[in-house]
């Protein structure tokens, strides 16, 4: 057991996989998402990669608001990733709604749904933010493995 | 740019005269609702080499609007979302969402006491 | 094989956004494709009953973070048009600038990810290197990197000084020089034109039937381009709309990447004739009546409808953004092709979902 938390750790710490999720966004904010992972900001120097799919993630990047449609595949996608997780969210809007909390289908933040680990404010934050939280995670994913009961 | 300028029809004519643009190669921009007290306004507005058409009709809440995807097969994202937004209804839609294109469940939110 | 129902999307590896179709398949040929929307919905047309004509500016550039620039543009012209208020030149020049600017990042931005699409992530990475140029500029000279909060009823927020203007010159001949790099990856590679050539064609006749707007109207060969309807600075300026014949996936590469380089020169004709003098005038009051307004986005036109009744709010605010009208042509487009060209074709035609449903 012991030898396989080592193990987690490691491969944790080195090379966290990163799903993103847009649920709802203006763009803004996936865009600046996509742009820590291209050349200038270059977030793979961290070992950071982009999946797509929600059983190899561990760090779970959302932006935008949730609505009524969504909700379920923000729950659906949350409970497929694996313990342990780090759920990040992107802006304004993830955070609470931001310009669109009074919107008729708007229920307002991510955190209405789903427990957030990591608020990154900004509309759209800029790609250095994204990458100190992206960074921030890794962190507390090692916390996780280290105190969690695997 | 032109100034604007619409024509009031009946809903009787509607799908002769929108028959006709097409026959003159017309593409179909965008159909507007608003809602003016009980009755709800539709613009229908339609482009030649970049000089807009607009046609208009007022109707009630319960009158069935006759659908242009007989005409403009295209037409059906733009009258399903008026069905979602104000819960008027079209007549023969070629794919009806039922008023659940954008909500799971039907709820017209845009009417004015619908908050 | 009998018929099998594919789900595509929501959540999806190719696409940015959440969008959905559903894949009617026999034989690996999609027989039928009805979209499905609602992911990113949030109905913020309804939201101009409670925010008043200046703060609405700030909504509409959240229509779509990407044209953001262009839905502050649309909405400005529409009221200004209706209240009668003359915006000085040098604004408009201002606003053309800026819009121009935003449509090469959309352009880019959209070149990596179709790159992207048919696994070519080198070339990706490279669009996107060369885009972060353009928001560099953004940044420089409005203060954020992509939703540029410029325009104000009456004009725009921020001038641009000299030395701006020459660096973005620089900056300009950069970017044009590593365009041209890529140019033979692009035209000439062989998976490029395997995975594009004859994929998704839309016939000019149906293009204008489904109500297609933009690179996705010009590949089938329509020359329509709504800056012909010269709104901004487009009068002065000189261009033509560029078009493509074949109207496959390729062509539609090809339309956006020439549009590039027209940008480039309306910007270079902008900065040579802009006019001195204010960037803003004082707008007193409320509209009142109806309008309409239409612009060029980079995806397509968007067209504005405007009600309003003499008091803060307005109305109603319809929005029809070019997404919107796309997507009729893109079921039309699916229909016949095989299931592993189905991610290629849908990110030809430059989907903004978060346009689409607003
Ligand atoms: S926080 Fe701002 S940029 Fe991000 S999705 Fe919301 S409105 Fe768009």
């Amino acid at each position: 057991m012991k030898f396989i938390k080592r193990l987690l750790l490691t491969g944790i710490k080195k090379s966290p996989w990163l799903l993103h999720f847009d649920c709802g966004s203006c763009n803004g904010c996936d865009i600046e998402t996509l742009a820590v992972l291209t050349p200038v900001y270059d977030a793979e120097r961290f070992g950071v990669i982009n999946v797509g799919n929600p059983k190899h993630a561990d760090i779970f990047l959302v932006t935008g608001t949730v609505n009524r449609k969504n909700q379920e595949i923000l729950n659906n996608l949350y409970l497929q990733i694996p313990e342990p997780k780090v759920i990040l969210a992107v802006g304004t809007c993830a955070l609470s709604g931001g310009i669109f909390a009074e919107a008729p289908n708007v229920i307002g933040g991510v955190d209405k749904i789903i427990p957030v680990d990591i608020y990154i404010p900004g509309c759209p934050p800029k790609p250095e933010a994204i990458l100190e939280g992206v960074l921030k995670s890794v962190e507390l994913l090692e916390d996780k493995v280290k105190n969690g009961k695997i | 740019m032109e100034k604007f300028s619409y024509k009031i029809i009946n809903l009787q004519d509607l799908l002769t005269q929108v028959k006709e643009l097409r026959e003159k190669k017309y593409r179909l921009v965008s159909i507007s609702c608003t809602q003016v007290e009980e009755k709800f306004e539709l613009l229908y507005t339609f482009d030649l080499n970049l000089s807009l058409k607009h046609l208009k009709i007022i109707v009630a809440k319960d009158t069935p609007i006759p659908s242009l995807t007989c005409i403009y097969e295209g037409a059906f994202l733009l009258e399903n979302e008026i069905q979602d937004q104000f819960g008027l209804s079209f007549a023969k839609l070629n794919i009806d969402y039922k008023g659940q294109l954008f909500y799971p469940e039907k709820n017209p939110l845009f009417l004015k006491n619908n908050k | 094989m009998p018929k099998t129902i594919i789900p595509f999307g929501p959540q999806h590896p190719v696409l940015p956004e959440p969008l959905h179709f559903s894949l009617t398949v026999e034989d690996e040929i999609v027989q039928e494709a009805i979209p499905g929307f609602g992911y990113v919905h949030r109905g913020l047309e309804k939201l101009c009953e409670i925010k008043d004509i200046h703060k609405m500016i700030q909504v509409v550039e959240r229509v779509c973070g990407i044209c953001s620039k262009i839905h502050a543009l649309c909405y400005c012209e529409g009221i200004e048009q209706m209240m009668g208020v003359e915006v000085p030149p040098r604004a408009k020049y201002l606003r053309t600038i800026w819009s121009e600017l935003h449509r090469m990042h959309s352009h880019l931005l959209w070149l990596g990810l179709f790159a992207d699409s048919f696994g070519f992530e080198s070339l990706f990475y490279h669009f996107w290197r060369i885009r972060e140029k353009i928001l560099d500029i953004n940044e420089k000279t409005a203060g954020n990197r992509i939703i540029v909060s410029v325009n104000i009823l009456g004009g725009v927020k921020r001038d641009l000084s000299t030395e701006d203007q020459k660096w973005i010159l620089a900056e300009l001949k950069e970017i044009e020089n590593k365009l041209e790099e890529v140019k033979d990856t692009l035209f000439k590679d062989y998976t490029i034109s395997k995975r594009t050539k004859g994929k998704g064609i839309l016939s000019a006749e149906e293009a204008l039937y489904l109500g297609a707007v933009g690179p996705v109207l010009r590949a089938s060969g329509v020359a329509q381009d709504c800056r012909q309807l010269q709104y901004a600075a487009f009068s002065e300026l000189d261009f033509e709309p560029v078009i493509a014949q074949e109207g496959d996936s390729f062509a539609r590469m090809q339309v956006r990447y020439f549009e590039l380089f027209q940008s480039i020169d309306l910007i270079r004709q902008a900065l040579s004739k802009i006019p001195e003098g204010p960037i803003s005038v004082k707008v007193k009051g409320y509209p009142e009546g109806e309008n309409v307004f239409r612009v060029e986005q980079p995806r397509g036109e968007v067209f504005y409808y405007f009600k309003a009744n003499g008091s803060k709010f307005l109305d109603r605010l319809r929005i029809r953004t070019p997404t919107f009208a796309n997507v009729p042509a893109l079921a039309k487009m699916l229909t016949g092709i095989e299931l592993a060209d189905v991610p290629v074709v849908i990110l030809s035609i430059d989907p903004c979902i978060s346009c689409t449903e607003r």
